[in-house]
């Protein structure tokens, strides 16, 4: 087996990329196949439940290098169980994260955001704080100063305003895919300016933006048709 | 369906120096063979295959002679790339010794034909699949070259990934 050169090793560990543990095992027979693995293992861990996700925070920080996605959407009891510290750790451990997914942490502050913004605003293009109601725009602002190259965000069931908007309109202009979901706080003056400075933008989801108040369709989804008068923006509902 | 490249006969020398006539139809689900014969054009050189002993080259014929009316493969297809889904044909393919397994992949990756490394690196995946790090190094024959510390060690960090 090892005369296998390196690359179809890797091309066969790929092939059980999504079985962790089957590639966590590959890791501990020898060596060479240690090295080939660990880019497999960590650069997109699965974390389902919060045991799992404490022992996570224990790994090397060698190995934290080589994570790109995380995506707590899988872990359970993260509602109420994951706080600032954690995430704060995470990302510490984790400098090259390009993607993140904490939705439903309930327990999360501004801190977590401002944490998010200072070490991964250069690197992070997707970002998912969606239902996490303790947010306010003093994180969010932070992340719209920092995040310059964004282009999938979820704040839906957030307390985002038109300020905090405002500013990702302005630094962000690579966004393309914006769920600003039971956002209630948002109004028209956000759309004028996603308008305005979002020219890549082609999904954008407002239902339950009761203030926005632009006709903008029976359900309340903006699509190319139905907002006739600003054809740049190619706003679009099928992602 | 029948152009006059299908009927063309293609010859090909193993390692050992053997030749081998194939129809260009299966010859072409080699990329490599592919290429090269666009680039000589109408020639009757035999093509020498010095990294393919005949033993393997008759494999990956019968491979290539049974996949050669198959559509070309396109690159989509990341979400297929599981260890899963392995035809009978394939399956019974593939039921060689580890050795002739390991030069079929080696021969597939040389020649460019990616649904032969598809199918016997799947194979391979599907070996090491479910198998704790003794049973693979069992398996395949490999030397632990971890000291007790270490291996102790790997666990320890891999510790995020266990089930409880």
């Amino acid at each position: 087996m090892n005369l296998l050169p390196t690359e179809l090793l890797h091309y066969i560990f790929c092939l059980l990329g999504r079985d962790q543990k089957s590639v966590s095992y590959i890791s501990i027979v020898c060596r060479k196949w240690h090295a080939i693995a660990l880019p497999i293992m960590y650069s997109r861990p699965q974390l389902t439940r919060i045991y799992n996700f404490h022992k996570f925070l224990e790994i090397p920080t060698s190995s934290g290098f080589l994570v790109r996605e995380i995506d707590l959407s899988d872990l359970s009891h993260r509602w109420s169980e994951i706080t600032d510290s954690d995430i704060i750790a995470l990302v510490n451990l984790c400098p090259n994260l390009t993607f993140l997914d904490i939705n439903h942490c309930h327990q999360l502050h501004d801190s977590t955001l401002i944490h998010i913004a200072t070490y991964l605003g250069s690197n992070l293009t997707t970002l998912n704080v969606s239902q996490c109601p303790k947010f306010t725009d003093v994180g969010f602002s932070a992340l719209a100063r920092s995040c310059k190259v964004l282009t999938s965000l979820d704040f839906s069931y957030t307390e985002i305003t038109d300020g905090a908007l405002s500013k990702f309109a302005l630094t962000c202009p690579t966004i393309r895919w914006l769920n600003l979901k039971y956002c209630e706080l948002v109004t028209d003056i956000s759309l004028d300016e996603l308008k305005k400075w979002c020219k890549e933008l082609r999904f954008l989801e407002l239902k339950g933006c009761f203030g926005v108040l632009r006709e903008v369709g029976e359900d309340i989804w903006v699509t190319e048709d139905e907002s006739d008068d600003d054809d740049d923006d190619d706003l679009d509902d099928d992602l | 369906m029948s152009t006059s490249n299908e009927q063309k006969k293609v010859k090909l020398t193993s390692s050992e120096g053997t030749e081998f006539q194939v129809e260009r139809s299966v010859a072409e689900r080699s990329v490599l063979l592919k290429n090269m014969l666009e680039d000589v054009g109408e020639n009757d050189m035999a093509i020498p295959l010095p990294n393919v002993n005949g033993p393997i080259l008759t494999k990956v014929i019968d491979y290539c002679t049974h996949h050669r009316n198959d559509p070309v493969q396109t690159h989509d297809d990341d979400l297929k790339k599981t260890s899963e889904d392995i035809d009978d044909w394939d399956a019974e393919f593939c039921k060689v010794d580890q050795g002739t397994l390991f030069e079929l992949i080696l021969a597939a990756n040389y020649l460019d034909i990616k649904p032969l490394l598809d199918l016997t690196c799947k194979t391979v995946a599907n070996m090491i699949k479910n198998k704790s790090p003794d049973e693979i190094r069992a398996t395949f024959n490999i030397q632990n070259d971890f000291s007790p510390e270490e291996e102790e060690q790997v666990r320890k960090e891999n510790e995020w990934c266990e089930e409880r």
